[in-house]
């Protein structure tokens, strides 16, 4: 009975929804129609507006604004529904019974939701609605002529989800019997990574939503100047930061659960996670430009489109299993809806960005090549190469096999071979840009500013040779070092400069500078992430060191200056699966010192015994991390069979995670700002700017 | 069932009641465009005068050589206070601000130590002094 109103109130939600979206398009229309006339009136000197019609569009965008809410209650009873399922073994239901089992753990239940395609449907549909709320009430007040149009892209939106829901991935299905367990929980997906990962990208890419919707909003209403672009960027920057937490999650599970010795295989789910990354990384540096000149308004509007499209497109790989990967456990015939919607979004917004070309002229012209906009230009352009190249490598096995009939496959050496060289001029930008001013910087400026990072880079160079003779992983690091030492300048300078004309102690100085300039310094902490994850990445890539072998208990095995010894394997029953364990000991070769324990795991479900799951044993430390995989053992484990890694530099990869998010959160706090002139803060009229100006 | 429907019904009407309200409502309220085009220019000072204060840091840091920045300063100078004036004339108290007597200079002064006390007190004491101010 529950379940049959869970789906009802799904049904109900879709109607509420295509209203709530007609009503706002409409509302968005009358208003922008009647702003346009009283303009007009205004000019010849008759009286203003439309009274009616401004009414009658102020009714209809307050009733988008309750439709949002609506949806997202109603939704929000279906997901506790399902929840409550979940949680109560309501094997009744198909989906549940595909996703869980009795013996799974409470934690693996309550995250199941979004382990099938009907319930993270319904997930993502949650978060969109939740999303869409906030904006609503944020922006309710602040945005009024974007707002009807914000709330009719949004609900179109969680309109195309609902439709999927309601129509194609119920997830109320019944079977109509009631089975006496579950099938079980895909054994990949029971990690501690995988309960936590899922929810970073979803809140990633539902969140870019909103930054699509407002600019949908702007060339709908016309309204295209600055305003638009600072309400956007800390809305942009937000689902960044989740989305960039989700990649490194997806990673580091991948690093702990897959067992092949590394972290990023360029799987196509992977790209599809990334792709928008890399488009919403290159809207929030050019966003910054058309807010300081006024210029790539087309190109900004396009990036998020962009952004918008290949989120939807990643959801489209995922779960249409077009594209086979180790994610595409969940196929279905959702492809059909996703891509119907994907041609409506994309003809609609080209049409409609192809009307406005007029309202969207540049304001300046670069001044000079050697400036921050001209540094942020380059780095556009490189983003979007790499986009294009992730996006062409994912795509082109579907191409090849639709064209020839024969699946080419393109693997991680290509992806790396191309995309490397462009990560490495992006991370020369990275550097370059923040050393330069807006507008201009002339030669001896340049001289002053590149000296000391250049000089560190190239002093590095000859103790880089020392652990490689391959030019590579050389220009690699010198470049890491080169954008750190950027970075600590920078930091230094600004410090020492208040430091002067302040008078203040370094430490106050720091505090001062990243306070007040929260936006470039939270943005200076997020680069330095990167490098480390550039560095993590040239360690693994380039240092790597491997052997596979079996050995006897207490036998042992030499790698890159660790002896490991083989002591004997353990098992233990587990809820819904037995643990087998093989334990060795890790020393230093060289001293014959212990260094710790190891012990890499199979873990053997009891409703899929046929596919065991890895866990790696791990010895984690700022050099190096030993790996360990164990593949297979004979008799009682007499013997076992490994493959060990010793993979350098890895543990920088989840610091400079880490950064990054610690970055976000500092670029996004909330700064000081100077109180408004008397006049201004006593009008009713500057709401607009206050709020346009706090969301920035 | 029946349950499930009286259920439902129960839910869809006080869906659909929330949902269509607004419409029976009769509000005088209405966008007002002046109410727009103020934010917008409001926003826009607000960009001039904050890529003032970054160039002012960009010199101070030696990103900006010192006929660059009298330049530049001077672009951003004259275009922030059109767009004083501009809000001034249109949207002020009526009193107006005349820029041959140099009003227009004081009152981007103004807002300029206005952004400097702020960042003043940034370094010590938060976002106290902006409160007191």
């Amino acid at each position: 009975m529950i379940f049959d109103f869970g789906y009802l109130t799904l049904v109900l939600a879709l109607a509420v929804c295509a209203f709530g979206m007609a009503a706002g398009y409409w509302g968005g229309m009358l208003e922008t129609r009647g702003t346009a006339t009283a303009a007009t009136v205004s000019r010849k000197g008759g009286p203003s507006g439309g009274p009616l019609t401004a009414s009658l569009s102020h009714r209809l965008t307050e009733s988008s604004f309750h439709s949002i809410y609506a949806v997202s209650v109603l939704v929000g009873i279906a997901a506790v529904i399902l929840w409550y399922g979940l949680l109560t073994d309501q094997f009744q239901i198909s989906y549940i019974w595909n996703s869980s089992e009795r013996s799974l753990p409470a934690f693996y239940k309550f995250a199941a939701i979004w382990g099938g395609q009907a319930g993270s449907l319904l997930f993502w549909t949650l978060l969109l609605g939740l999303f869409s709320t906030a904006a609503a009430l944020t922006f309710r007040d602040s945005q009024r002529t974007l707002m009807p149009y914000v709330n009719g892209t949004l609900l179109a939106t969680l309109l195309f989800f609902l439709v999927l829901l309601v129509f194609s991935a119920n997830p109320f299905e019944q079977i109509g019997v009631v089975p006496s367990d579950g099938r079980g929980l895909n054994p990949l997906l029971q990690n501690y990574w995988m309960v936590i990962h899922p929810v970073m990208l979803y809140l990633g890419w539902v969140g870019l939503s909103v930054p699509f919707a407002f600019a949908v909003a702007a060339l709908m209403s016309k309204r295209l100047d600055r305003r638009w672009v600072r309400t956007v960027r800390r809305w942009t920057l937000i689902p960044w930061m989740f989305l960039s937490a989700g990649i490194i999650m997806g990673s580091q599970w991948a690093y702990m659960e897959l067992g092949w010795g590394g972290y990023w295989a360029w799987d196509p789910v992977e790209n599809a996670s990334f792709l928008p990354w890399l488009t919403a990384t290159a809207f929030l540096h050019s966003v910054i430009i058309q807010e300081q000149r006024g210029i790539l308004k087309v190109w900004n509007v396009t990036l998020i489109w962009l952004t918008f499209t290949l989120v939807i497109l990643g959801t489209f790989t995922t779960r249409s299993g077009i594209l086979s990967s180790v994610h595409s456990f969940a196929q279905s015939p959702v492809g059909p809806y996703f891509l119907v919607f994907l041609a409506v979004t994309t003809i609609g917004f080209l049409l409609l960005l192809y009307q406005r070309m007029p309202y969207l002229q540049g304001e300046n012209e670069i001044d000079s090549i050697s400036s921050r906009e001209g540094a942020f230009l380059a780095n556009n352009w490189l983003f979007a190469g790499i986009a294009f190249v992730v996006l062409w490598g994912t795509f082109y096995p579907m191409f090849s096999e639709i064209l020839t009939g024969e699946r080419i496959s393109v693997a991680a050496p290509w992806f790396n071979r191309v995309a490397g060289p462009l990560f490495l001029l992006l991370f020369v930008l990275m550097g370059v840009g923040p050393l330069l001013g807006w507008r201009r910087t002339g030669a001896k400026a340049l001289r002053r500013q590149f000296t000391w990072p250049v000089a560190v880079a190239l002093a590095s160079v000859p103790f880089l040779l020392i652990t490689s003779r391959n030019v590579f992983p050389v220009v690699g690091f010198s470049v890491c070092i080169f954008v750190a030492a950027t970075i600590v300048q920078e930091f230094a300078r600004g410090t020492i400069a208040r430091m002067r004309s302040r008078g203040e102690t370094a430490a106050a100085a720091l505090w001062g500078v990243m306070r007040r300039n929260g936006r470039r310094y939270g943005g200076y902490v997020i680069h330095f992430g990167i490098v480390l994850i550039g560095v993590a990445i040239i360690g693994n890539e380039f240092y790597q060191s491997t052997t596979h072998v079996t050995l006897s208990a207490g036998q042992s095995v030499e790698l890159s200056g660790y002896t490991l010894t083989y002591t004997g394997l353990g098992s233990e029953q587990r809820s819904n699966h037995t643990e087998v364990r093989a334990n060795l000991s890790v020393s230093d070769t060289a001293s014959g010192r212990f260094l710790g324990q190891i012990a890499p795991r199979r873990n053997i479900y009891d409703k899929t015994p046929d596919q065991p799951t890895s866990e790696v044993g791990l010895r984690m430390t700022p050099a190096e991390d030993v790996y360990v995989i164990l593949n297979g053992w004979e008799g009682d484990g007499r013997s076992a069979t490994f493959t060990v890694y010793v993979n350098p530099l890895t543990m920088w990869m989840w610091v400079g995670g880490l950064l990054v998010v610690l970055g976000t959160v500092v670029s996004v706090w909330p700064h000081p700002r100077p109180a408004r002139a008397g006049r201004e803060a006593a009008s009713a009229f500057p709401e607009g700017a206050r709020a346009g100006q706090a969301a920035a | 069932m029946w349950i499930t429907f009286i259920l439902t019904g129960l839910v869809g009407v006080a869906a659909v009641g929330y949902v269509v309200w607004p419409l029976f409502r009769r509000t005088p309220f209405a966008v007002s465009h002046e109410r727009e085009d103020l934010a917008d220019l409001l926003t826009r000072k607000e960009v001039a005068l904050e890529a003032i204060r970054e160039l002012e840091f960009d010199h101070r840091v030696g990103k900006i050589e010192d006929g660059d920045f009298e330049r530049f300063n001077g672009i951003l100078r004259s275009r922030a206070m059109r767009l004083i004036e501009h809000i001034e004339a249109y949207y002020g108290s009526g009193e107006g601000i005349n820029i041959a007597t140099g009003q227009l200079d004081e009152a981007l002064e103004v807002e300029i130590s206005g952004r400097r006390r702020v960042e003043e007190a940034g370094a010590d004491e938060g976002g106290i002094g902006l409160r007191a101010e």
